[in-house]
């Protein structure tokens, strides 16, 4: 290393800091008081307890039409696209029709055994997921900001 | 003192370090004080375990540094982590030349724009070897790149800023 890179090291630590924008600090804290606003941690908490009813109502919703679906389709698989391909016939129209075998591909395939167990765990895993993330994603020291402790 | 007042105090106490560091590393001022939010963002949602360390500093540091080198790579079309020359160390040698009359470093406002100016991929590892202290091979690991890499590009950095003063532009 030269004697001027030597010299230009060592300049460049003495450099003094650049000051930082005014507007930095309220628009730091502006952006938390953005995000702090909307938070589920941030709603009241007869709001909380009741999406938390509200999410367990319709996991457990969802997991009874789930599963009595699946049993009914197992049960009698060619009833369901029978009769819709018949109404959608009677009407005479093509593309209701086509409409009518697709819906039947896709009930067909609801049918089977595995599909609607892998679904609802899929469903109910994301759910959990979505869940425990904002939980552990909440500051900790969050609440104390908020009430100003 | 409230939690929130804490934070202030924190941000206020470190802003100038924090905005310095995005500034120089990106040598940008807009997005510096994009990145430096971020930085304070990040803080917040660990302020708890932060506030009490004597590292808040260097772990602020480290954050803004990481956020940086983020933005650059993702946001950046122009970003090239890598100078175009061949991967050997005898380059820094053949681009040394004969000794030139040095200016003089002492223009502060003068270096720093002059830094400002320098391609990213010579910047960044200068600013990082010289403010951050890190070595070659931390650098290097930083970075994805070599460390021949590396030393060619903080070489090429520094004629770069030798020329810019000479001009004095």
């Amino acid at each position: 290393m030269s004697d001027w890179e030597r010299k230009l090291g060592d300049r460049l630590k003495r450099l003094p800091p650049l000051k930082a924008p005014a507007s930095l600090l309220p628009m730091v804290m502006e952006r938390i008081e953005a995000r702090t606003r909307w938070a589920w941690w941030a709603w009241p908490a007869a709001a909380r307890a009741a999406s938390l009813a509200g999410l367990a109502g319709a996991a457990g919703a969802v997991a009874f039409a789930a599963s009595r679906l699946a049993s009914w389709l197992q049960a009698a698989p060619s009833a369901v696209p029978a009769r819709a391909l018949g109404m959608l016939a009677s009407a005479h129209n093509g593309a209701a029709a086509a409409l009518g075998r697709a819906l039947w591909v896709v009930l067909s395939s609801l049918g089977q055994p595995l599909l609607v167990p892998v679904l609802l765990t899929y469903l109910l895993c994301a759910g959990g997921a979505v869940f425990f993330w904002q939980l552990a994603s909440r500051p900790r020291g969050l609440r104390h900001i908020e009430e100003g402790v | 003192m409230t939690a929130a007042a804490d934070f202030e105090d924190f941000i206020s106490d470190y802003q100038d370090m924090v905005y310095t560091l995005a500034a120089r590393l990106l040598g940008d001022r807009a997005e510096a004080q994009d990145m430096a939010q971020d930085a304070f963002l990040k803080a917040y949602q660990n302020f708890e375990s932060i506030k009490d360390s004597p590292t808040k500093g260097g772990w602020l540091k480290a954050v803004t540094t990481n956020l940086c080198l983020n933005h650059l790579s993702r946001h950046r079309a122009r970003w090239k982590l890598f100078s175009e020359i061949a991967e050997d160390d005898g380059a820094i040698e053949a681009l040394a030349g004969p000794e030139k009359s040095a200016p003089d470093p002492e223009d502060a406002g003068l270096l720093e724009r002059a830094l400002q100016a320098l391609p990213d991929h010579q910047r960044v590892p200068l600013v990082l070897f010289h403010f951050e202290d890190l070595s070659y091979e931390e650098i290097a690991a930083k970075l994805g790149a070599t460390l021949a890499k590396v030393k060619t590009d903080i070489f090429r950095g520094r004629e770069a800023l030798r020329k810019i003063l000479e001009t004095g532009t």
